[in-house]
């Protein structure tokens, strides 16, 4: 049983193609036009409150908190739960990492600094279609509010601006997403 | 010869050279088949996995484009589609090139349970009829061995009241072979899948053991995901390989796994029609015997 264990390969829990995934973007996209505008203007906002207007920050948590959820069930549940059965459960983690921020309103004690590379990465994951310069295909990319990528990025990022051992709570679930949907576009065959 | 014999031998030799390309037809290679030993029901040696291959969901392009491929795997004399609820929406996409394509005849449908639960293992079973668009199903699986013992006394009640027509396990990688062998000599099983490529031979103990005890044996990853043909695809084919009928690498590697005399049929799985035409190809015609699959591996293994 233990040999058994070691022949599972990462690839082996991966299991649709990167035809496959193009197209369920390319179809997601499609589906949900025009709110990718929505959550551009979304981002512009959020943006322009972390440069130039810090003591509303905390309504960056509420659009962050918005964008887990639209996330985990726009994408997880009622797309990508086509090809993969665990999108089903993602669902309720990304629900869970909504719930984190949202709360973090209510939090009198929470503080925040700006730091240039951590707003560099969210304006990369609002802004720059990243995954459109490694695959080429515009119709496939995704930005901050609908796509798994941006948002677990971008949030891992707002994390890191703020002071505290409150950010411990919040890392975890960022980062697992990111590994989880980096794990699908890189080991699908 | 007078001019109305002229036209009349003219006219027979028109009509023959019309007729040629039936007489070709008619020679045209068939798809080899082998025999359950269960039943003595003769299956065609190349079946269809649909592991990643048909999990397209929703995606309308894809589902029309697998269509394609499964409409040429019958076009050659196709048979056993191998599937299971645990590859995504693969099933679903089955049921709708199937439904496109009428049900075409020659169908052999596997699919598998995959659940610890005996309960959901039964709603699977209702699923899979339903997804797949069938009353009955030809061929039902325990998956990887979860469950088993449950899943086992299920199946051969579904087995008594007719709703299936065969029972299998599977196991895939090399994994669980010691309860492979077990379940192969203990239980009444029709179908054991496992893996059993070129690169991967663990499987032949058990192979020779389905063998003699009348099991029809299904081999899965002839390719091993593809990695095993990409891997030798630039390399040359042996000068000899045209006297067994192999002419592309999917010829070597197909043909050697299903002349294997305990190997009922290999079910490679693949997303373009070009490819599903190669692996056809590789089940009709000449088949090596074991002096020939010998060198053929000796072959393999200078690579």
């Amino acid at each position: 049983m233990i040999s058994d264990i070691f022949s599972y390969q990462i690839s082996d829990f991966i299991m649709y193609s990167k035809e496959a995934l193009g197209g369920l973007l390319s179809n997601y996209n499609d589906d949900i036009w025009p709110i990718q505008v929505f959550w551009v203007l979304i981002s512009i906002l959020i943006f322009y409150i972390l440069v130039f207007k810090t003591r509303l920050f905390k309504l960056v948590f509420v659009f962050f908190s918005a964008a887990w959820f639209y996330t985990g069930w726009f994408f997880y549940k009622e797309n990508f739960s086509s090809i993969n059965l665990a999108s089903n459960y993602a669902f309720y983690i990304c629900a869970l990492q909504g719930f984190l921020f949202l709360s973090l309103v209510f939090f009198k004690a929470v503080k925040f600094s700006k730091n240039f590379i951590s707003l560099s990465i969210i304006f990369l994951c609002m802004f720059v279609p990243v995954e459109w310069l490694f695959k080429g295909d515009i119709s496939e990319v995704t930005l901050f509010g609908w796509g798994p990528i941006p948002v677990s990025v971008a949030s891992m990022a707002l994390v890191s601006l703020i002071k505290g051992k409150v950010k411990l709570m919040l890392i975890a679930i960022p980062i697992l997403t990111m590994i989880f949907a980096l794990a699908s576009h890189l080991y699908a065959q | 010869m007078k001019r109305r014999d002229f036209i009349k031998y003219q006219s027979l030799l028109l009509s023959l050279a019309y007729f040629y390309p039936l007489g070709v037809n008619a020679k045209k290679l068939e798809l080899n088949k082998k025999i359950i030993p269960s039943s003595k029901e003769a299956i065609p040696v190349i079946g269809m996995g649909t592991w990643i291959s048909f999990n397209v969901g929703d995606n309308k392009k894809l589902r029309d484009q697998r269509t394609q491929v499964l409409k040429k795997f019958f076009e050659y004399g196709g048979g056993m589609i191998d599937s299971s609820p645990m590859y995504g929406s693969s099933e679903e996409v089955l049921g709708y090139a199937l439904k496109k394509l009428s049900y075409p005849k020659g169908l052999f449908s596997a699919t598998k349970i995959w659940t610890p639960s005996t309960e959901t293992g039964k709603e699977q079973f209702q699923d899979s009829l339903r997804l797949w668009g069938l009353k009955t199903l030809d061929l039902e699986q325990v998956h990887n061995l979860v469950n088993y013992e449950e899943h086992l006394e299920t199946l051969k009640k579904l087995k008594s009241e007719k709703r299936i027509r065969y029972i299998g396990i599977t196991t895939s990688h090399g994994r669980r072979h010691s309860e492979i062998k077990k379940l192969l000599k203990k239980e009444d099983l029709d179908f054991v899948q496992l893996t059993y490529n070129m690169q991967n031979t663990d499987a032949e103990p058990l192979i020779e053991l389905a063998q003699a005890n009348n099991i029809a044996v299904i081999a899965n990853r002839p390719y091993a995901g593809g990695g095993l043909i990409k891997s030798i695809q630039n390399k040359p084919l042996p000068k000899w390989s045209k006297e067994i009928g192999c002419k592309t690498w999917a010829d070597f590697l197909l043909k050697y796994i299903v002349s294997h005399p305990g190997v009922s049929c290999a079910i490679p799985a693949t997303t373009k029609v070009g490819h599903m035409q190669e692996n056809m190809k590789a089940g009709m015609g000449l088949l090596p015997n074991a002096k020939q699959r010998q060198q053929m591996m000796s072959y393999f293994k200078s690579l």
